[in-house]
């Protein structure tokens, strides 16, 4: 007399033998062999070109953050430049001379000096209606030594002076 | 009696070694060799030819990609079932969730040259066996399928599994436990 168990396996082994009784063993091996070729295709070539345009788009992204590292930096050291930088100016007057010449020191580490020429036109006097009229300074050379950083360098020559 | 038993294992391992080496050729007599044993633990999970040849195929393509990293070459049987013990319990859980499932079984019974009502029978017992698998953990119906194939031993079935002999004993008795419940309107007979 046979126990459950045995009677499982036996229950087992009978639909297993059913169903491998009209199995095809040649179609069986010539489909697996099938997919065999297939994946040797795709493991020789689809594999091995996307890691080449992996390591093109690792090597682009990388250069991207570089380049932006740069542009941040570059522009942030404009910003300190004008922002965080109080610079200071003098201006020579010579006497009887039309001309006059401005130092403009922008307080960098490595302080450079620029120089422009303004021409100081004297106007205090009264116009026609008796109005006082307010003094005109004319800078005559607008691109200095220092300005080389791509800021506008007429407006950043007017912060330093004032 | 299977390939398997008329292949000595020192010709495995040369074809094991060749396959390794590049021989596809030689992977293909492996096919040959181990595609019976492969199928009796496949249809012992699933219960069915169609999708036990579907997971055997998955398992021998995995198997080729990995052949590389098979250490002891006449260990390639041992390696193999495991995989395709894998592949079928993998199998058996995405056909729970396909409905077609049962389909697919129809269309495969329809070549057996059996009587119509030995066929019902014996489809009914099939879909009963595949259904009731599904309610065993994967060591549970990983260990009863490996368990029932002849010249496997006890230590073989523990080294494919990858835990002790008892534990495969343990794992065996749970899930003839839990199958004499759910099968037992087919143990009557």
């Amino acid at each position: 007399m046979l126990d459950g168990h045995e009677k499982i396996d036996l229950l087992l082994g009978r639909n297993a033998d059913e169903q491998l009784r009209n199995v095809d063993w040649n179609e069986l091996s010539s489909t697996i062999s099938r997919r065999l070729d297939k994946t040797q295709q795709t493991k020789t070539y689809p594999i091995g070109l996307p890691s080449v345009f992996k390591i093109a788009a690792g090597v682009a992204a990388a250069a991207a953050v570089l380049l932006m590292i740069v542009m941040i930096k570059l522009e942030k050291s404009a910003d300190m430049q004008l922002g965080n930088r109080k610079g200071s100016a003098s201006v020579e007057i010579i006497e009887g001379l039309s001309k006059s010449q401005v130092t403009v020191d922008i307080a960098v580490p490595d302080t450079k000096l620029a120089k422009c020429d303004i021409r100081i036109i004297d106007s205090r006097g009264s116009d026609k209606a008796g109005n006082a009229q307010g003094a005109w300074m004319v800078i005559s050379r607008t691109e200095p030594l220092y300005a080389d950083n791509g800021v506008s360098n007429n407006m950043r020559d007017v912060m330093c002076l004032f | 009696m299977s390939n398997v038993s008329r292949t000595t294992a020192s010709d495995t391992a040369d074809l094991v070694e060749a396959s390794q080496a590049g021989d596809r050729g030689a992977f293909d007599e492996l096919v040959k060799v181990y595609q019976r044993r492969a199928m009796q633990v496949a249809v012992r999970v699933l219960g069915d030819a169609e999708e036990a040849a579907e997971a055997v195929q998955t398992a021998f393509v995995n198997a080729y990609l990995n052949i590389g990293k098979l250490r002891e070459a006449k260990r390639f049987g041992v390696w193999l079932l495991r995989i395709v013990a894998n592949a079928a319990i993998s199998q058996a859980r995405k056909a729970k969730r396909r409905p077609e499932s049962i389909e697919i079984a129809d269309r495969y019974e329809d070549k057996t040259s059996l009587s119509p009502a030995e066929t019902e029978s014996a489809k009914e017992l099939k879909e009963a066996i595949r259904r009731a698998m599904l309610k065993l953990s994967k060591k549970e119906a990983k260990a009863i399928s490996l368990f029932g194939l002849e010249d496997l031993s006890h230590r073989e079935v523990a080294e494919i599994m990858g835990c002790s002999v008892e534990a495969v004993r343990w794992y065996v008795f749970r899930a003839r436990q839990k199958l004499k419940v759910l099968l037992k309107e087919y143990l009557q007979c």
